[in-house]
């Protein structure tokens, strides 16, 4: 089963990174002119860069989900670096002192996903529910509840899990560990990387180019 | 059955990368003027934006790379191209987007994308192109009747000068008031100013270009700034904010490089002269007074101080505020040449901003748009509500 499942992590890493280089020469290919070429600016990116951190935009328009959506994303985030222990050996200082606060984001990221859900299905009433943002904020709570299960009640060796992800990055599939719960977590994290949605890779772009706007707008229309 | 072909040829890499970056998160929806008055959620922006990436992966998908690319079904495609026709361009989704997509620049691309494809534009709205090279304007009015109607006597007009004024079609042939006021004002600020003849100031492009038919705008627009630079122009002021959108946002690409002059919408000249003494209002107006932002000036340009400042300069007047103002601001439902396709939509739009006028007890209600001038009118005729309306300048005018 080890390595069935080390095979399956790869198709789905190969499919993921297919996906993405598609998309990058989808926006590299494009050539239609555009209105409003400007030279780069860093004080739009600093901008961009700090309505990306803060979620500002959503923050203008909607604090209650606001709240739910920046917790997740930030102990997202702070999940996948602390997981990164997995694939290093020996590891990295910098990520034995960024395990304390991923286990902490742990518990976050399942609260953060079950507020979300509860705000846009009984507070937020009005609101447009897509299926396939319904899709990934279930399967997203699935992954962080199993993988808080995983910590407090089953329990699973992290030795064991190691030797197998580190076997499986050196091409070398290994012995999958004897963990249930594990092996649900796992499937669920296979299930999520083909549906990782694509405005991770374009967001950024579209809100520096927003700030831009708005700073273009100032200078053509107000002079400044 | 559809074309088979690219659905992202057309587009730029930044309405391609918008249409990935939205999160469908819905925040636009709520506030949505179509919405308001269909409460149908087929032709609420996510779904567009939806619809619109299901016929890219058709085409361009991991089905097509590996199976041959499919037709994308008629059916759709003309429910799609009603919802994206539908729309009055107000750019409300945009304000309230999460991730700041352009949507008052992506809806007009995804028309061009459905005439492209004989699908768009909807109704009158094809005679549009032929109306312009027949007569400069969308109306199909005669050129040579463009400014006799309303330009006062009184006023000259410059045959060479810095500042040029340009009528615009809508304020021309369908809010003649309004722009009675503009060049009344120009005049009272001691402003020399210079005019292309009627025949010459055609349609700036905005109607072809929010419609998606943008064969004619290249020629078109060359000429008219070229026709301004002959005249010595450096400041052009325009009465109409989709004018002023479109000269400021869009005639730099169709022009092929920076335009030799600025823009301006009348309201920023007025402020100006008003706070260097250059205009002063002596008539009182004990009245309150309701501001409307329209769409095209407050969020397509940011102009917003600026008619504010100018109504608080007539004594007396009380202003009162739309509880959706400034940047927030509520369509009037005369947007995106879908007044004359989508009729009721406008008029229930129209009919949403008397309501709340009336409802704060305004005496009048002040309009900075031509658009929204006629709509309003329009929309108030055999209406239960009546409220007073009167161009901003219109209003300054009357009581210089």
């Amino acid at each position: 089963m080890g390595w069935m499942l080390t095979w399956a992590a790869y198709g789905v890493t190969l499919f993921f990174l297919w996906r993405l280089l598609r998309r990058l020469l989808l926006w590299g290919k494009a050539s239609t002119p555009q209105a409003g070429q400007r030279r780069f600016s860093m004080a739009v990116a600093v901008m961009a860069v700090v309505d990306i951190l803060f979620l500002r935009r959503l923050f203008l328009v909607n604090k209650g989900l606001w709240v739910g959506e920046w917790v997740f994303h930030f102990s997202f985030v702070l999940v996948v670096l602390s997981h990164l222990f997995l694939a290093f050996d020996p590891v990295p200082k910098w990520m034995m002192y960024l395990r304390p606060w991923g286990l902490v984001a742990g518990y976050l990221l399942p609260f953060s996903l079950g507020y979300i859900l509860f705000y846009r299905l009984f507070i937020d009433r009005g609101a447009y529910l897509s299926r396939i943002n319904l899709f990934l904020t279930l399967l997203l709570l699935s992954i962080a509840t199993t993988g808080l299960l995983m910590r407090k009640v089953f329990g699973v060796d992290v030795m064991e899990v190691k030797e197998f992800v580190l076997r499986g990055l050196a091409c070398m599939p290994g012995d999958f560990p004897e963990s249930r719960i594990f092996l649900i977590h796992f499937l669920l994290v296979l299930t999520l990387v083909p549906f990782l949605p694509s405005h991770i890779f374009a967001a950024p772009y579209v809100v520096y180019e927003a700030n831009r706007r708005e700073e273009e707008r100032e200078r053509v229309i107000h002079g400044t | 059955m559809g074309r088979k072909d690219s659905y992202t040829a057309g587009l730029s890499r930044r309405r391609i990368l918008e249409l990935d970056a939205c999160t469908q998160c819905g925040e636009c929806l709520k506030c949505c003027p179509v919405q308001d008055v269909t409460g149908n959620p087929a032709i609420s922006p996510p779904e567009k934006i939806r619809m619109f990436k299901e016929f890219i992966r058709s085409t361009e998908g991991l089905k097509a790379t590996l199976f041959g690319e499919r037709e994308v079904d008629r059916k759709l495609l003309e429910e799609f191209t009603r919802a994206v026709f539908e729309c009055t361009t107000c750019g409300a989704c945009s304000q309230a987007c999460t991730v700041g997509i352009d949507t008052q620049r992506l809806w007009p691309m995804l028309r061009k994308e459905m005439v492209a494809r004989g699908l768009g534009p909807i109704g009158p709205q094809r005679e549009m192109p032929e109306m312009v090279q027949k007569t400069g304007n969308v109306y199909g009015e005669e050129p040579a009747e463009r400014f006799s109607p309303w330009f006062p006597e009184t006023v000259a007009v410059a045959d060479h000068a810095v500042t040029g004024y340009y009528a615009g079609c809508t304020g021309a042939y369908q809010a003649q008031p309004m722009v009675r006021g503009d060049v009344l004002v120009l005049q009272a600020m001691e402003l020399p100013f210079t005019m292309l003849p009627p025949e010459e100031e055609v349609c700036c492009g905005f109607p072809l270009f929010v419609t998606g038919q943008h064969d004619l705008l290249g020629e078109m627009i060359r000429r008219l700034v070229e026709g301004y630079v002959n005249r010595g122009v450096q400041t052009l002021v325009c009465s109409c904010p989709c004018c002023v959108n479109m000269m400021a946002r869009e005639w730099p690409l169709f022009y092929g490089g920076e335009l030799p002059f600025r823009i301006r919408h009348i309201t920023q000249i007025a402020e100006e002269a008003f706070r260097t003494g250059r205009l002063t209002v002596r008539r009182e107006l004990r009245e309150r007074v309701i501001y409307h932002d329209p769409c095209y000036l407050s969020r397509g340009v940011g102009i917003i101080r600026e008619p504010r400042e100018v109504l608080k300069n007539i004594p007396g007047l009380e202003l009162l505020e739309f509880d959706n103002h400034g940047l927030d601001s509520r369509c009037c439902g005369a947007g995106g040449a879908a007044r004359k396709v989508f009729h009721e939509n406008a008029v229930a739009m129209g009919r949403l901003t008397i309501d709340e006028a009336v409802a704060k007890k305004a005496d009048r209600l002040i309009l900075s748009c031509p658009a929204c001038y006629q709509k309003v009118n329009e929309a108030m005729e055999n209406y239960e509500k009546q409220v007073r309306i009167t161009d901003i300048m219109e209003l300054v005018a009357e009581l210089l």
